[in-house]
This record gives C-alpha cells, structure tokens and sequence, in this order.
C-alpha cells in the first residue's frame, strides 16, 4: 500500500470531516443534474421531442384563437353601440373572414368570405360604417383600401375596449395609402397599427437615456446651435459637412437618433448663409444608416412622409418646434405618448412600421443599476472570488457551493447575476422567448395573464438557465474548446481537495484504511490534479472533434453537452486511476503546473493541426478505433 | 428653402438689435412673421421673390446694423489682440530679466535665490507661450488671428455691397437687391459666429 506524503487540514490544521457536507452537496447536485438531464433527455428522444413540440404548438394555436374571440367580442360590441347600420369584418377562430351586418345594434347571420377578394362583392351593399379587427386590417389592407376607394365607405378598427379608430386614406411617397387616425395630428400605418402593443410600452426612459441628436445646423446659425445645446447638451451633434455627418452616423449603435434638419426634394440639405450648399445627403441613406447600427431613427424634416417611405412629419415644420416637441416627448413613459407629444407640438406625423424595429433593441441598451452590479457587484465577489487563499479555500468553497446551489434553483433572478445578467434582462429575455415559444407577436409581450407572469416569473429563471447552459456548450465545443479547459481549471482547483476528501473519508466510513488514502495540502492536491484533469480533457475533446469531423458527424447541442459530461468525467477518473499508481505526480505537477498547461495546450493544437493532414495521422486514429477492413 | 429662410442672420441680428424695427416689420410685412420671429422652416416653400419694397427695408436696416455688429466685434477683436500682445511683451521682459537673476543667482550660490528667480522665468515664459497659443491658434476658426483676418474680409464684402445696393436702388433693379441681401445674410452669419466665440451677446 503506498502512503501518500501530505495531509488535508483546515485553517486550524485539523482534520476536516468532509462526509457530512460532501453528502449534502451530492444529494443537491444530483437533484440539479437530475432535472437537468431529464430536460435534455426529453429534447433528445425525437418521440418527446415531437410530444413538446406539438404542446407549443397547441399553446401557439390556443393563445391565437383566444386573441381572435376577443377580438370579436370588442368589434361586435363596438358595433352594437353604433346607431343605423354597420357591418363587421372579423377572422373567425378557424381563421376564415366573415362579415357580419347589424341594424340598430341587432346582428344579423354571418357571411364567411373563403378569399380575401370576396370582400368587396360582400360589403357592397354595406352603408354607413364597416368595423374592422386589427387582424383584419393588418391582413387585408389592400382590400380595405380598394373598398375606401370605390365605395366610400367609413372604415374604422376597434381596441380592446371597444373604442373605435378611424381608418382613412392619406397621401404618402408612394401615393394614398391607408392610415389608421389614432389623433387629429398622429396617423398610423396598418402595419405599425398592428404593432402598437410595442408603443404602449413603458420603453421611454430608458429611450431617453439612448436619446442622440443629429442637428444639421451650420457653423454660423449660432442662435439655432446654442438652443440645442441649451435644451440636450452634450446629446447633441451639429453637422455640417458631408465627413461629419457618416462619422455622426457611424457612432449611433443601439440609440433613438432624433435628425434634425432642412429637407430639399429627397434629401437633408446644408445651406450656408451665402445660400451655398454644404452638405447634401439623402434621407433614405440615412434612414438604412441608423438603421445599420440597430438604432431607432425619428427624422425631423418638412413632410418627409410624403416624400420618402419611412416615418416622419407631413407637413412643413419649425427647428425650434421639434425642440419643443423632444423635450416634452421625452418626459412621457411610453413611445406612444412621445409620439403623441411630438405631433402635437410639432405638426402632424405619420408613423410606419420602421419607428418599431429597433425599440426594444434601443431600450434594451440602456444602463440600469442591476447591469452595473451584474458586470462586478459584491455577489461576484463572494461566488467567484478570483483567488482562493489556501488557509480559507475549503469552508469558504463548501460555504459558496451550499449557497449558490440553492440560489441558483430557488432564487434564480439573484443567481443570474453573477452570470453577467440583470434581473431586468432575464424578465424581458423570460418575456421575449415565452411570446416566441406561444407564436406572440413581439408587440403583444406585454399582454400577460396573472397565472402567466406567476409562472414565468417562478420558472422562467431556471428555465432560462437550462436554454443558456445548451446554447453555452454549443458555443464552447465548437468555437473556444481551448478556452474551455482553461475555465476548468480554477474549478477543478477548487473542487479537487473536496473530491480528495470525500474518497478520504469514504474509505474510513467503509473501513479499508484508517488512514487517509490521499494526503495533500490545499495547494498541491487541487491545483496538480487539477490541471492535469484539465489538460487531458482538452486531448480528448481534440481527438474527439476531429474524429467527428473526420467521420462528418455533427451532434446536436444536446449530444455535444452528453459528450462534454462523459469526456469529462473520464478524464477526471483518469487522473484519480494515475494519482494512485503514480503518487508522487501531484507534486510534480504543481511544481510543473505552468509547463504542463502550456504542453497540453500544444498537445491539442497539434492533435488538431496534425487532424488536417489527411492520411497519415487518419491511419493512426483509426488504428485505435475497430474498423472494418476490406481485405 | 422659402424665398426668406437664408436670411436668418440677418432677421437674428434685427431682433437682437432693433427689435422696435421688427415688430413695425413684422406689422408692415405679415410674410416674414416666421423669419423674423426666428423661426427655422426645415423645408421648402414657395420660392418667391421679395418684393421691392420688403428687399429695400430689409437691404437699409441690415446694412446699418451689419455695420455697428462688425465695428463692435472689431473693437473687441482690437481689445483682446492688444491684450495679448502686452502679455507677450511682458513675459518677454520679465523672462529677459529674471534670466539675468538666474545668472546672478548661480554665481551667487545663493539657492532660495536660484529657484525663485528660475520660477519666475518659467512662468513668465509659459504666459507668452500661452498668449501666443490663444492668438494664433486657440479654437481653431475662432482664434483671435482668424478672426480677425475674417472681418475684414466682412467690411470689404460689406463696402462692396452696399455700392451695389445704392446702384440697384438707382437702376430699380429688384433681383440685384435680392442678392444683395444674401451677400449681407453670409457676412452677419459670420459676424454672428464671431461673437459667438468672443463670448458677445448673440
């Protein structure tokens, strides 16, 4: 029996009994791996796979139907207060059109309309007003449109609450188009209609904190220039040459860039006093500008609407009104009421669906203080201290592991933190991936029920955390598997004198040896096996990503994380199979640790480098595997 | 752009100086309200001309107060350029002679002596080298050198223009008038801009 030179002690240098502790964390970590691979089990299996898939889908379907009854439900409503006749138009939950006539609040039989073209023959005879869905009219605008044109009919597209909008023609770029009136000064495309969800959210101080002003005002129009100043101080940028102004749009990554300038024919022109110009530059350019750098452009010129197709004004309007506008707009709490504010200060305005895109990518960028402690708060500090002292490493890590398991799966918001993720980024990335899970629109996240939110909230976190681990391992066994092995190691330095211990006491509690079979100190028992662990790992991921690839096998990311696991686990009973045959190793090892990270770290990168010369080194691995041959 | 909205410097300085002239011009001429309330149209409008009597009103009031603008950021450009050419002077002295107290001062041995008059030197150099910086090149288009020379590229324009006034007025000749305005509108831009930068009201 070979004994084992150094012995594990605490701070006080006296024996640890570790059984206890050891058999607590096993039993949750077992609990944690248990729901996590039941997860994947069920992913991985295409039977279960299918059974989920088909669960989402009849989630997708029920939340669609149940939207449409409601839908229904408000436009019959709406219709039944109307005095005369009306008709409705709505989609039935099978999805088919079908319009509806009432006379004096009395519905009558419904008509189902199999094409979208049955709906002008339909509501030929319909006098008075047609009331429409919002799915009805974001889905057959065309039709309405045609109806409005020939018919003269008075169209109007019911809320929620069974208030009524009207629905009118108005002159754009590319001639009259259909727009939804939500107020005499603010006018909506049935596309950005549909998405108005998306405005109604409380986005808007976060939008202010992205808030950049593009101001094209010359050098010399100092009065202009210290108004701006005077209203957004360093948010502004004046612009006055060609150079500036790609360099202004160049820096707007992820804002709410307001331009402000004067517009001749299709473009933002700079004028001198002299009436020369200094700048020409077309408003579709920077429109597909802001639009690059993922930014929500709001373009201030006189009626761009009506001479490009984005959003904007429809009239002429003043410099110092848009100021006006911007700064009461920005106070608001939600798109809509900027928008709201802005026309009513500034002149009519018609929006279109790209003012929506980029809002939630806008916002999302904004800097809360949850961020600032997520990127190094106190909680980093004490869950992934950057260096264990050895006096303290062992209680402190036992300590650390029984406190962020729990935290982990009971209180998941707090736990992400140290992941680099603010509870406010898990809720609205929870929200997002729900609505996307269901078939929601994006401007149709907010609209959740009670049981919803009690649900996401309590689940979401973990749930998140399961989605994150598989994207995670993808990224990690295809992309940085170097960088993979060097993360092992701080953990394998700290999980190794736990590991050791247990197999110490192990073999006490089953009476083989009163005498602790691995003696180390915190140092040397962690860190040697540790890397050597780390080491052969990364060997073997090589080899066995290059005998995926040679043999073109791609795992899905549920197999790639089994086959992260099982490489894993085999190289750490390696490294125990050769502590015991070579006891000494753990010594030589962490006097040799920075030598031996660096050759394995070569030893990869030759497996994989040597991968690539076809015959030779492919003969060789074959050799070690059974193959069949020919002769 | 509308047949008034690049004559904003002048509709400014009007405001700024006379603002008796533009509430009477705003009365007499109710078209040019939005300009000469300040106002920014950010598109176009209906180019049309001035019309004689507008242009001429508009073409005496500029000129007269282009001029006193021009001659009071001159006065202050003049203040300041012999401001900092005093400094320079007398850093120049103080180093030439606190040089002297240097060379004294080391044959002397005398320390407390040596690094008094060594301070002195080198603050009196810093200033001239600080003046020369503020003169020559201190906010690039607004420093005072640059300024300057702009200015007087302004009178001459300005002496220019108005000749040309006095001879469309003679001819009648509307169009001329126009221009003449737009000449005016560029140099009260200028003079705008340089009082921006001396820090005068604008």
């Amino acid at each position: 029996m070979t004994t084992y030179a150094i012995s594990l002690t605490g701070r006080t240098g006296k024996p640890i009994c570790m059984k206890a502790t050891i058999m607590r964390i096993t039993r949750r970590m077992s609990i944690a791996t248990l729901i996590l691979f039941n997860f994947l089990a069920l992913q991985w299996n295409p039977a279960s796979a299918g059974a989920l898939n088909e669960i989402f889908e009849s989630l997708a379907a029920a939340s669609k139907v149940a939207m449409r009854a409601e839908e229904r439900v408000a436009v019959i409503e709406a219709a039944r207060k109307l005095p005369g006749v009306a008709a409705v138009l709505s989609v039935n939950e099978a999805g088919v059109l079908q319009l509806t006539k009432l006379s004096a609040g009395v519905a009558g039989a419904a008509v189902l309309l199999e094409h979208g073209d049955d709906v002008l023959r339909a509501t030929h005879e319909v006098v008075g007003t047609l009331l429409v869905t919002p799915e009805v009219l974001g889905k057959h605008g065309s039709e309405l449109k045609a109806l409005v044109e020939t018919q003269r009919i008075s169209i109007k597209v019911t809320e929620k609450d069974s208030t009524t909008i009207p629905v009118e023609l108005q002159m754009h770029a590319g001639g009259p188009d259909l727009v939804v009136r939500k107020s005499e000064r603010l006018s909506f495309s049935p596309g950005a209609w549909a998405k108005r969800g998306l405005l109604d959210q409380p986005l808007m101080k976060d939008l202010a904190s992205r808030l950049r002003v593009i101001a094209l005002v010359p050098a010399t129009d100092v009065v202009q220039r210290a108004r701006f100043i005077e209203r957004f101080g360093s948010r502004v940028v004046f612009v006055d040459k060609e150079a500036e102004m790609t360099a202004a749009l160049k820096q707007m990554r992820q804002r709410l860039v307001v331009v402000v300038g004067h517009v001749e024919n299709n473009a933002f022109v700079v004028r001198a006093p002299d009436n020369a110009i200094l700048l020409k530059h077309e408003i579709t350019n920077v429109h597909q500008a802001i639009d690059a750098g993922e930014s929500v452009a709001v373009l201030m010129g006189c009626d761009i609407a009506c001479k490009v197709p984005a959003s904007g004004p429809i009239e002429a309007i003043d410099a110092f009104q848009v100021l006006d506008g911007l700064t009461g707009g920005i106070t608001g709490k939600t798109p809509m009421e900027f928008l709201t504010v802005l026309a009513d200060t500034v002149g009519p305005l018609y929006i279109d669906t790209d003012v929506l895109g980029r809002l939630r990518v806008a916002s999302a960028a904004a800097t809360h203080f949850s961020d600032r402690l997520a990127r190094g708060g106190p909680i980093i500090r004490v869950l992934f201290a950057s260096e264990l002292s050895p006096a303290t490493t062992l209680t402190e890590m036992v300590a650390t592991v029984i406190l962020a398991v729990p935290m982990f799966w009971i209180f998941g918001w707090i736990a992400l933190i140290p992941l680099g993720i603010s509870p406010r980024v898990v809720w609205r990335t929870i929200k997002e991936n729900y609505a996307s899970s269901v078939g929601r629109d994006e401007s149709e996240i907010e609209y959740l029920s009670k049981i919803e939110r009690v649900l996401l909230y309590a689940f979401g976190p973990a749930a998140l955390v399961v989605v994150m681990a598989v994207n995670l391992v993808n990224i990690g066994i295809n992309i940085v598997l170097i960088p993979v092995a060097v993360l092992l190691y701080p953990l394998m330095r700290a999980i190794c004198p736990v590991v050791l211990d247990a197999i110490n006491e192990i073999e006490r509690e089953v009476g083989r040896s009163y005498e602790p079979v691995f003696k180390s100190s915190i140092a040397q028992s962690g860190r040697g096996p540790g890397l050597l662990v780390c080491g052969m790992a990364a060997a073997l991921f090589g080899c066995t990503y290059y005998t995926l690839s040679a043999f073109q096998i791609t795992p899905s990311d549920e197999q790639s994380l089994g086959l992260i696991v099982m490489l894993f686990c085999a190289s750490a009973v390696l490294v125990v199979w050769m502590m015991r045959l070579f006891p000494t190793l753990g010594l030589h090892l962490s006097v040799a640790r920075y030598r031996f990270l660096v050759l394995a770290f070569i030893g990869f990168w030759a497996i994989w480098w040597l991968g690539q010369v076809p015959e030779s080194v492919t003969s060789v691995i074959r050799k070690w595997r059974w193959v069949p041959s020919n002769t | 752009m509308g047949a008034f909205e690049h004559l904003t410097p002048i509709f400014d300085v009007l405001r700024r100086r006379r603002p008796d002239l533009t509430a009477s011009l705003i009365r007499q001429y109710p078209e040019l309200k939005g300009p000469l309330e300040g106002r920014r149209t950010l598109g176009e409008a209906d180019a049309k001309l001035p019309d004689k009597a507008v242009a001429g009103e508009l073409m005496k009031a500029a000129l007269l107060e282009a001029k006193a603008d021009l001659n009071e950021v001159l006065a202050v450009l003049s203040r300041r350029a012999r401001l900092l050419a005093r400094l320079r002077l007398g850093a120049g002295a103080i180093s030439l002679l606190s040089s002297a107290g240097v060379v004294a001062a080391v044959v002397g041995k005398d320390a407390r002596a040596q690094l008094i008059t060594a301070l002195v030197t080198f603050l009196a150099s810093l200033t001239g080298l600080v003046s020369i910086y503020i003169e020559d090149f201190s906010g690039g288009d607004g420093s005072i050198r640059r300024l300057k020379e702009s200015m007087s590229t302004q009178v001459r324009q300005l002496s220019e223009v108005e000749g040309q006034f006095r001879l469309a007025v003679a001819f009648d000749d509307v169009t001329k008038i126009v221009s003449g305005l737009t000449v005016v509108s560029g140099v009260l831009g200028q003079v705008q801009f340089a009082r921006a930068q001396l820090g005068l009201k604008i």
